[in-house]
């Protein structure tokens, strides 16, 4: 995967670079917001993550001038603010997703494999399978190996999501936005809770367990 | 503001009531001298009518006379009869003879105005201007000249009434306007004085305030408004810079610590834990932070909310069953009472969560296990929003307190929390115009907010 980071402070810009180079992606990096529109312009990238607050051209005018180009490149906006309205700004300007600052690696790397293949709703098939578990999005039955799983709504919307987006990391405030519409954090590790109960019926029953926690950044339901 | 504007206007006076005054005071000048011309010249129109007709009528008389002695008898009847004053009288035969009591008149067959120096000469008995015309009869020139006394003493009387009336009423109107002019400016001055000194730092300053309801009054009673929504402003900034400088001093101590701590060590198990609490405090300081902006946001009308029609039984839905089991967790039970029609209200979705968030995670925080935790909507008007539990309570003379930032009641010190929690859900109340009460559900704490209708 390509990718661009435009942010102008050096730390942060590095640290960004750095972690999706290690996970093996090739990444360019830029300090400021004209470099910035030149590079997103003239270089075809997966996705840019983008810094709101720029030196000279900021990030929402920045935005704004590569869709009204009609370029369709993923974007990421980092800001530190992110009160909702803020948040409302940067989509409505054009961006994919919207991350505050301070982020953990983890967070902004779970958000871009979530861009790179967001798939159309379209072809979304209606029944999602992993290993022995199958869920039926329009009868909203879940089964494993042949056994029936009684959710509740919001477990079944929890786990369906897990699926959807199979083997990619969703973060808990990716599931708090994608589960609740949820764009705040809450103090308690509510999302956790959640992910036990759904592990009780779901995984404790049986032999293998299918949702996967990883430290520190989130959960994932892998294909094997 | 800008330098040139200001010395551009050197010539032109700079006072807006002051020029305005005497603008006022010059075209009522125009308005009272056009008045009294026109009426003037319609007035000697009329008098100078009256004059041509004396001198027709005299000329008519004259001509009625049947024969050359009948009319010189008649002409010299009337010579004597009038005086010089009122009108002179001369009849010129062809061989020269004159008559009457002038001699030497002009001829001139129509109307025509003449001095007294061209007619007579400086005698103090005439008046001293004259209408004149000359007719032909009885073998001679009749020249009558009426004096223009009424004309000119017209002129005089309006010069007078000029002069006695006009000149003082415009010395008294300009007097007037240039004081009223004054104590405008006074007032002009007084609010500029405070707009300069706020400027300068000073936001106590305030216009001294008029009990009059006019349009200065309304400036700077707007003004003031607006002095104390920047003190306001500034003294909610100021407690924010406090409160973050105390409490966020502490936990960024602590993160010093544990990178010390981790330099230092040289397990690489111990460091791995020591990064984990690192990461921890930084978590909570980024939450801390971020509510105090949030909270100083709300407060300071800086946020915009998205106002929209939310339904509070949905809120209230999605909230409860995020934190249900959360509270099962803690062996707390959480349940939803929702309203029996859709609550409607006028809000912000994203604030509104938040706000039942910090209610129902205060109530899980601060409840023992076995505590009831409910959350009650009424949608009758006004829409009510209850978070009642069975827990221990806030004492009735800590509860105003409990509102503040960053307060924390004794008892709850070593439990996990901001203290940030119902600072957030009291400005939220605010900005949405609801009502906020902490009352006592006997036993526990009973939250109730009550929605605009």
């Amino acid at each position: 995967m390509k990718l661009l980071v435009i942010e102008d402070d050096k730390a942060t810009n590095d640290y960004i670079a750095d972690g999706f180079r290690r996970e093996g992606h090739s990444v360019d990096q830029v300090m400021t917001g004209h470099e910035g529109l030149v590079q997103a312009t003239v270089g075809s990238y997966d996705v840019v993550i983008l810094d709101r607050m720029l030196p000279g051209l900021d990030g929402i005018a920045l935005l704004k001038t590569l869709r009204g180009a009609k370029n369709k490149t993923a974007v990421i906006l980092l800001t530190a603010v992110d009160f909702v309205d803020d948040r409302i700004e940067g989509l409505n300007a054009g961006a994919d997703d919207y991350l505050g600052k301070p982020f953990a690696f983890g967070e902004l790397s779970a958000r871009v494999a979530a861009l790179v293949r967001r798939p159309q709703m379209s072809d979304e098939p209606t029944v999602l399978r992993a290993r022995d578990l199958v869920l039926d999005r329009l009868s909203r039955k879940v089964t494993r190996a042949g056994q029936v799983i009684d959710l509740m709504p919001r477990e079944f919307a929890l786990l369906e999501l897990l699926l959807r987006r199979r083997g990619r990391v969703q973060t808990r405030t990716m599931l708090l936005e994608a589960v609740w519409d949820i764009h705040f954090d809450p103090q308690t590790n509510v999302v956790e809770t959640h992910i036990s109960r759904l592990r009780n019926k779901v995984d404790k029953p049986f032999d293998v367990p299918l949702i996967e926690t990883l430290r520190g950044s989130g959960y994932r339901i892998d294909t094997e | 503001m800008s330098a040139s504007a200001r010395t551009t206007s050197g010539p032109r006076i700079r006072s807006t009531p002051l020029r305005l005054t005497g603008q006022l005071v010059g075209v009522f000048s125009l308005a009272m001298i056009g008045c009294f011309g026109a009426s003037y010249f319609v007035a000697r129109q009329t008098i100078e009518a009256g004059l041509r007709a004396e001198i027709v009528q005299t000329e008519t008389s004259l001509k009625d006379a049947v024969s050359q002695a009948d009319f010189e008898d008649r002409f010299t009847h009337l010579a004597e009869a009038t005086p010089r004053r009122v009108m002179l009288i001369e009849w010129r035969s062809e061989d020269g003879r004159p008559l009457g009591n002038a001699t030497g008149l002009p001829l001139s067959p129509t109307f025509s105005r003449s001095g007294e120096d061209a007619l007579t000469g400086n005698d103090p008995t005439a008046a001293d201007s004259y209408l004149l015309r000359s007719t032909p009869l009885w073998d001679g020139q009749l020249i009558l000249a009426r004096s223009r006394e009424p004309i000119v003493e017209l002129g005089e009387t309006f010069a007078a009434v000029v002069l006695v009336g006009l000149i003082p009423s415009l010395l008294l109107s300009a007097i007037l306007g240039i004081w009223v002019a004054r104590r405008m400016e006074d007032r002009i001055e007084a609010i500029r004085g405070t707009l300069s000194r706020m400027q300068r730092g000073d936001l106590s300053a305030r216009v001294p305030t008029h009990s009059r309801d006019d349009d200065l009054g309304r400036i700077a009673g707007a003004v003031n408004e607006m002095g104390d929504d920047l003190s306001a402003a500034m003294d909610s900034l100021r407690q924010v810079s406090t409160d973050i400088a105390h409490d966020l001093r502490m936990p960024i101590q602590r993160v010093q610590v544990l990178l010390d701590q981790i330099g230092e060590t040289g397990s690489s198990c111990d460091q791995e834990a020591l990064v984990a609490r690192a990461q921890a405090e930084t978590g909570r300081i980024t939450r801390t932070f971020r509510s105090m902006l949030q909270i100083a946001r709300i407060e300071g009308g800086g946020a915009a909310p998205l106002i929209e029609a939310v339904d509070l039984n949905d809120i209230a839905e999605t909230m409860v069953s995020v934190y249900e089991v959360a509270a099962e967790e803690t062996r707390q039970t959480l349940t939803l009472h929702p309203a029996s029609a859709p609550a409607i209200v006028n809000g912000d979705r994203s604030l509104l969560q938040q706000v039942l968030a910090n209610l129902i995670e205060n109530a899980i925080r601060h409840c023992p296990t076995g505590s009831q935790i409910s959350v009650a909507l009424d949608a009758s008007d006004p829409v009510v929003l209850t978070v009642a539990d069975t827990g221990p309570g806030i004492p009735e003379d800590e509860r105003e307190k409990v509102l503040r930032r960053l307060y924390r009641l004794e008892r709850s010190r070593t439990t996990e929390g901001s203290g940030l929690g119902l600072s957030l859900v009291a400005a939220a109340c605010n900005l949405h115009g609801a009502e906020l009460e902490l009352g006592d559900a006997v036993p526990g704490l009973k939250v109730t907010i009550r929605f605009p209708t």
